[in-house]
């Protein structure tokens, strides 16, 4: 197995280099291509990608496939191929520390939620919003208070873009619903003379399209929807993130809401804004800190917690950081609304945990080597002193 | 004869050309048979949602994507607000007979103690929004009794009951019990009730010993029964046939009919060198650049004045870069000249009224747009006075433009 070409190729210290070559050429442009474009752009593009695509065809390593392609290297290279002896225990270590670190980021990738909670005083809330990914939800219209929803997800809209279009089936909607013209940035505007919409207009009404934001959060997608029923017949409508209300559409005796809008995720507890404080510099009205003493509540228990730098609640697998407050505006004084970052990452700590482990590996392996210096030096001092002697 | 080693054996590493050449054929077929989602797709992902945006087939494309105007919008929460129960309601019950009532406390609206039994209890709790969800709440109380969590498929089967004229989720659990107060023990049993409305959840829940919810278990069911919440919806003035004392049955206190409020009154201020009166309705805009004055008249409407040194630019092509603003055609001298008036800082300033597609400083542009505008040059320096927003608001607010324009002062 160790001298299987495919094997030692994996695990090569000439492919690891080449890897670590890929993520410096893949930081150093993406850190080039946020300044216009972003962070969230620059992220997805560089870093949370298996591939760097032009006209369609891949050209160039993604984070994750170069992340991927180093974490096997690591495994192969760094644990199988290396000699399980003693003096080696540092760097299998810090080799185990490094792919525990690696491995997180693809956990977090692959399994956490993010979002934002924003609260006033006296506010109650179980819901975060993701503030970069949107989804369409379909559901029926009627007297359920439980109500069942159809989803589909925010990867299977954003490359509907030009003449693209998808149809959406599912097993217990009497329609198909064809979704197109997928407009990153867009206002839903009663149609003038002096502007060109964004695809077919709709009761008055077009998706005029704006250059996309570099602050993805303020981008506000538009969507064209077709709902075709099964005895054929059809409707057309927009759909606009920031709509007021679901379109609705008559099939047959039946009525279904279609909405568009942000990513909505259910929290296991409520958060209810008590108080937010807020402490400026001297004689300026900049933030010197500010913090919010928030009641976590799960069914009749209540639990007073508060939420400030780097003192974020921890609860049911859920970490909620202060990260803003409003209305930010010049003589403005209140009162606020306080806005935490809410991330659900089962990976949360484990970076941590990686380079604990890592300083072990590098501890062991320096100590390692100091131990035999000192011990060769011992050696020379009492050489010399013997033939001085 | 030369032998040859035994490194001479072993297979030749992977080439790194070969070795590159062949990674990067095999990963570029991979990944562009991985870009592309297919074009027909089945829509597997399924939740359970117990708050919903309200959907009305008759709703128009300018209701959905917010075009009202400010009076239609209030009109709209005014209606919405009578239809949804508000945190103020109060509920109303039967008490079962041998039950009493128990001091209430933040969380627990109506707090009741069957059969007077100290270790038995059942007690109504709201919680705005989704309250955690059905599922994670069935859940929550499921593990209370060490349960393992059941799926959504089950939890939607379970039976319904009548609950303040909706659907309630029924949960009926036995066994050993640790409740989050540390109550609870072994062989205790559970009735709850979750029902959702638009804008909360209530929980209606018993828990006692087994015994004891065996023979109250009808009681439990008539009091679900009985609650009604009291004070919904308007005209229902007779709240003064509703004070009971604890122990009748129905613990809430009255509240007073709020009384309207007087309409407030405009207002004078003096800023930046301007002595003013502005309208009640109308909100700071806040500091913006270039702008004296800033006002917020409503969502899409604001007023401001810009005060500019000297010409800036002359009368007749500031009339004409407003009118190209609102897509219409240039004035001439003339027809410049026979605008109509307006008293402005104790002058007669020109006064344009533009009606068309507006393309402001963020290059969208609003249809059915009106720009009121006053422009006043003097010597020294030139004042613009300019109200923009859609047609009907701002012809609304045009009386309250011209008497905020003539309260304008100039003061040291």
């Amino acid at each position: 197995m160790k001298n299987n070409p495919l094997f030692r190729f994996f695990g090569s210290y000439g492919l690891a280099c080449a890897l670590l070559l890929v993520l410096f050429v893949l930081t150093f442009v993406g850190t080039l291509y946020q300044v216009n474009h972003g962070l969230y752009a620059a992220k997805q593009t560089f870093f949370n990608s298996w591939f760097l695509y032009l006209a369609g065809f891949p050209i160039f390593p993604g984070g994750v496939l170069a992340m991927s392609l180093l974490t096997a290297n690591l495994i192969i290279g760094g644990l199988l191929r290396i000699k399980w002896r003693a003096r080696n225990v540092g760097v299998l270590v810090i080799h185990f520390g490094i792919i525990f670190m690696l491995v997180a980021g693809l956990v977090k990738l692959t399994n956490s939620e993010e979002g934002a909670l924003q609260l006033w005083p006296g506010q109650q809330s179980d819901r975060f919003v993701s503030l970069n990914r949107n989804e369409v939800t379909i559901w029926e219209l009627g007297p359920t208070q439980q109500v069942p929803q159809w989803v589909i997800d925010h990867d299977f809209l954003v490359d509907l873009t030009g003449e693209s279009s998808r149809r959406f089936t599912a097993k217990d909607l009497p329609f198909t619903l064809n979704l197109s013209g997928y407009v990153r940035n867009s206002r839903a505007l009663p149609k003038g003379p002096s502007w060109q919409a964004s695809g077919e207009v709709i009761d008055g009404y077009g998706l005029y399209p704006l250059d996309p934001e570099k602050e993805n959060e303020f981008n506000v997608p538009g969507l064209h929807a077709t709902v075709v029923a099964e005895d054929g017949s059809q409707e057309k409508g927009i759909l606009w993130a920031r709509q007021e209300a679901p379109w609705v559409v008559a099939v047959g005796e039946r009525q279904f809401a279609i909405d568009f809008g942000r990513e909505t995720y259910t929290m296991p507890f409520s958060i209810r804004l008590e108080e937010f404080m807020k402490e400026d510099h001297p004689g300026i009205g900049m933030a010197k800190s500010y913090r919010s003493r928030v009641m976590r509540i799960q069914d009749s228990d209540e639990k007073p917690v508060l939420i400030q730098m780097n003192e974020p609640l921890r609860e049911g697998g859920l970490v909620l950081f202060q990260s803003s407050y409003g209305p930010d505006e010049p003589g403005y004084t209140g009162p606020y609304f306080s806005v935490f970052s809410v991330v659900r990452n089962p990976s949360d700590k484990w970076p941590e945990y990686s380079l604990w482990v890592i300083t072990v590996g590098l501890l062991m392996t320096f100590g390692r080597h100091l131990w035999g210096f000192l011990k060769q030096q011992t050696k020379r001092r009492a050489k010399a002193a013997g033939e001085q002697a | 004869m030369k032998q040859p080693s035994a490194a001479h054996t072993l297979p030749r590493p992977l080439g790194w050309g070969t070795g590159i050449l062949w990674t990067s054929l095999l990963l570029a077929a991979i990944g562009t048979s991985c870009q592309r989602i297919p074009d027909e797709v089945e829509i597997e992902e399924r939740r359970v949602a117990s708050v919903v945006p309200p959907g009305d087939i008759n709703m128009s494309s300018r209701e959905r994507f917010g075009r009202l105007t400010e009076e239609e919008r209030a009109e709209r929460m005014r209606l919405q607000q009578e239809q949804q129960p508000s945190a103020a309601d109060m509920f109303d019950y039967d008490l079962p007979e041998g039950w009493t009532v128990q001091p209430r406390t933040e969380m627990r609206l109506i707090n009741l103690r069957p059969a007077d039994d100290p270790n038995a209890a059942c007690a109504v709790t709201v919680i705005g929004g989704e309250g955690g969800g059905l599922v994670n709440n069935v859940n929550r109380w499921r593990g209370q009794f060490g349960y393992a969590p059941a799926s959504d498929e089950e939890i939607l089967s379970l039976p319904l009951i009548k609950l303040l004229a909706g659907n309630a989720t029924l949960v009926d659990l036995e066994g050993d019990f640790s409740g989050m107060a540390g109550e609870g023990g072994k062989d205790w049993a559970m009735l709850g009730a979750i029902a959702q409305t638009p804008s909360a959840v209530i929980f209606v829940k018993m828990t006692a010993p087994k015994a004891v919810m065996e023979q109250e278990r009808d009681h439990f069911f008539a009091f679900v029964a009985s609650l009604t919440l009291d004070g919904l919806g308007p005209g229902e003035d007779d709240h003064a046939g509703h004070n009971h004392a604890p122990g009748e049955g129905h613990g809430q206190d009255v509240v007073e009919e709020p009384q309207p409020e007087a309409a407030p009154e405009d207002v004078t201020f003096t800023a930046n060198g301007f002595q003013f009166t502005v309208p009640s309705t109308w909100s700071d805009g806040g500091p913006a650049s270039m702008r004296s004055l800033n006002f917020r008249v409503s969502a899409e409407t604001e007023c401001y004045l810009v005060v500019l040194p000297g010409q800036a630019g002359g009368l007749v092509p500031n009339i004409n870069r407003w009118q190209g603003q609102m897509g219409l055609e240039p004035l001439s001298e003339e027809e410049v000249e026979a605008l109509p008036r307006a008293p402005f800082l104790g002058e007669e300033a020109y006064l344009l009224q533009a009606d068309g597609d507006y393309v402001g400083m963020d290059g969208v542009p609003h249809t059915d747009m009106t720009m009121l505008a006053m422009l006043l040059m003097r010597d020294e320096d030139s004042l613009f006075l300019k109200m923009t927003g859609p047609e009907q608001e701002v012809a609304a607010q045009r009386e309250a433009f011209l008497n905020f324009a003539s309260t304008l002062e100039e003061v040291q």
